[in-house]
């Protein structure tokens, strides 16, 4: 034995300290599973920082419960029986009645309207553990999975797994349906890939993005395949899954994979604002590619571009409404640089329109470069982080309101007390801004308040 | 050389866009797990460090400032999480995991492999650290130093120091060839 390892190469220390710290491969799904757990709160990152951490706790974990969701099924499914904590304040009079699922902080549960009463189902408490609910409210339950993965009659919802196979071999994705009645899974589709995620339901059946050669490395969905339920062997390619635009030294992701919308007929995303180069020394006016809707014709993969931001402006899908326009938000992107960097702990001058942007506008993508202006940005009250469409109209949430965009008109249609969605208790450790970070004051009108995220229609 | 695009990304992620958190950070989750799994020597809870890290990251955005390069940025939440691991309960379990007698005199290189790791697990944390970063991840001593908020003079001897503690395990005087 000796002697076979004397006749063994030389190590050096590198390849020795390698060797022992051992299988540090990560897992190929960890990237997605972590950006995938991100919480969307537009607007709110600097100001909810913690409670946003905290969703994303829920958010996480409730994805990956989707994964193992037929293990706990039983009790995942059963019926909501919330707690009436409050009422909001309601500020218009509606004339139907039906109940609105939303989600504040850390807390989901129903508003029932006209009268605006808030029945708590559950609070998740931040930090790790099994999730007792979820992001999907259908039937008078709450299901831990994201609402794009429920098909449009909300009796069953799709999941997909990928797994890493072994050494050589490549990788396998895996199509399954969940009947949400019947408690069953089916497996649908089973071929050589990765995919992490689910894109949604169309005309097709389930679209996914698939990385068909399951290289590990680069984007994780380069090609848009379906499934249709009925007829799983008829599975196949919609089209490719182009990347975004990367500057130098960034990695590129698909256009379609988080965020994309399915409705219409069609598959929704956008393109990002990317410049290239450094920042110009001391600032100045920087020049960029506009951000693009993109649209994805869902029978046979083409692309075309649907509306163009305005310089100095970008864009964001909120949600679509019923008949699958999708909802834009406008925001001011100054493309002037100013000197923010700090030199040896001198306080850093953030420029107040960089903290407290202007309200955005909220347009209604109806047809190729064709929008219907849903909101000016002139209400300083105004700004909308949540949007979901339904037989009533299009309603939005700002930071401590409610609104329904309804016949051609935005209103207010009500106050949210934050006592009904407290915020949870901040953990231990929670990093502090530094001290020569002030932030400016906002400005008037500037909205406070829990927003919440309206998950599915007011049925 | 951060970019007008990565300062772009990062006001698009401020503002909830997930593609562009992911530009900015899905390509360093998978050398974050290797930075967790080289501090905590547990896939578990090196995926937990990771995931924890991600949250952090996220909630932080809004104190990011301009100009800032992701990868220490990141990466330095990636081992003050890991260190909060330590701290928290795992850290029984791992030092339970790590005690125990070096092998003397054993020529197997799968022990040796073993030996050496649970020297380095033995580390001072910052030790482990600057090793784990320089060694593992392939990082120069700028980055190092940029990670670990430590002067490159204090890495390299953090460096040095951890190499000569392995010297059994080591050839010493390969390290900065």
């Amino acid at each position: 034995m000796k002697q076979d390892h004397e006749d063994l190469p030389r190590e050096d220390p590198r390849t020795k300290i390698r060797r022992a710290l051992g299988a540090g491969e990560p897992d190929p799904g960890l990237r997605a599973r972590v950006i995938g757990s991100m919480p969307i709160d537009p607007g709110g990152g600097s100001r909810w920082q913690w409670a946003a951490g905290g969703v994303a706790v829920l958010l996480a974990v409730t994805i990956v419960a989707g994964l193992v969701f037929v293990r706990q099924r039983s009790a995942a499914h059963s019926a909501a029986t919330g707690q009436l904590v409050g009422s909001l304040t309601m500020t218009a009079q509606l004339d139907f009645r039906c109940t609105l699922p939303v989600q504040g902080y850390l807390s989901q549960g129903r508003i029932s309207l006209p009268d605006g009463g808030v029945t708590v189902d559950q609070t998740q408490s931040p930090g790790k553990g099994t999730p007792t609910f979820g992001s999907v409210y259908v039937g008078g339950k709450w299901l831990p999975v994201p609402r794009t993965w429920l098909s449009p009659d909300g009796r069953s919802y799709a999941y997909i797994t990928s797994t890493s196979g072994v050494p050589g071999q490549p990788q396998t994705a895996t199509v399954y349906v969940h009947d949400i009645a019947k408690g069953t899974d089916r497996k649908l589709w089973s071929g050589s890939g990765s995919a992490q995620t689910i894109i949604g339901w169309g005309p097709g059946g389930v679209y996914f993005p698939l990385q068909p050669t399951a290289s590990g490395q680069g984007f994780i969905g380069q090609e848009v395949w379906v499934v249709d339920p009925a007829n799983a062997s008829a599975a196949h390619r919609v089209g490719p899954n182009p990347p975004q635009t990367a500057a130098p030294g960034l990695p590129t992701v698909p256009l379609f994979l988080f965020g994309t919308r399915i409705a219409g007929g069609a598959a929704w995303t956008v393109k990002q604002v990317i410049s290239q180069g450094p920042i110009p020394p001391g600032g100045g006016i920087i020049s960029r590619d506009p951000a693009q809707v993109l649209r994805m014709d869902l029978k046979d993969g083409s692309l075309s571009t649907w509306f163009t931001a305005p310089d100095g402006t970008n864009v964001g899908i909120a949600g679509t409404d019923q008949q699958g326009h999708p909802i834009l938000i406008i925001t001011t992107t100054p493309n002037v640089v100013k000197p923010t960097q700090a030199s040896s702990g001198a306080p850093v001058t953030m420029p107040p329109e960089l903290v407290y942007p202007p309200p955005p506008r909220v347009l209604l993508l109806t047809s190729a470069n064709q929008t219907v202006e849903i909101s000016s940005g002139s209400d300083a009250t105004f700004r909308p982080s949540s949007a979901f469409g339904d037989g009533h109209g299009i309603w939005l949430t700002s930071p401590g309101s409610l609104w329904l965009y309804r016949h051609g008109s935005l209103t207010k249609v009500a106050d949210v007390p934050a006592s009904l969605f407290p915020l949870p208790t901040p953990p231990p450790n929670l990093p502090t801004p530094p001290a020569n970070f002030p932030k400016p004051s906002p400005p008037p009108g500037y909205p406070i308040g829990v927003s919440l995220n309206v998950l599915g229609p007011c049925a | 050389m951060a970019s007008i695009a990565a300062a772009e990304l990062v006001a698009q992620a401020k503002a909830g866009d997930r593609n562009a958190f992911d530009a900015l950070v899905g390509p360093l989750i998978d050398p974050a797990f290797r930075l967790a799994f080289g501090m905590l020597h547990d896939r578990e809870a090196a995926e937990d460090a990771v995931q924890e890290a991600a949250f952090r990251a996220w909630r932080s955005l809004g104190n990011l400032r301009p100009g800032t390069e992701m990868r220490p940025w990141f990466f330095a939440i990636v081992a003050n999480q890991c260190r909060s691991t330590l701290r928290g309960r795992w850290r029984r379990v791992l030092k339970l995991d790590g005690v125990g007698t070096p092998s003397q005199g054993v020529e197997d290189p799968v022990v040796r492999g073993a030996d050496l790791r649970r020297a380095i697990r033995q580390l001072k944390r910052d030790q482990r650290l600057a090793l784990v970063l320089h060694f593992y991840l392939d990082l120069s001593l700028e980055e190092v130093a940029a990670i670990t908020r430590a002067p490159v003079g204090t890495v390299k001897s953090r460096i040095h120091r951890a190499v000569a503690r392995l010297r059994p395990q080591l050839e010493a005087e390969e390290v900065f060839g």
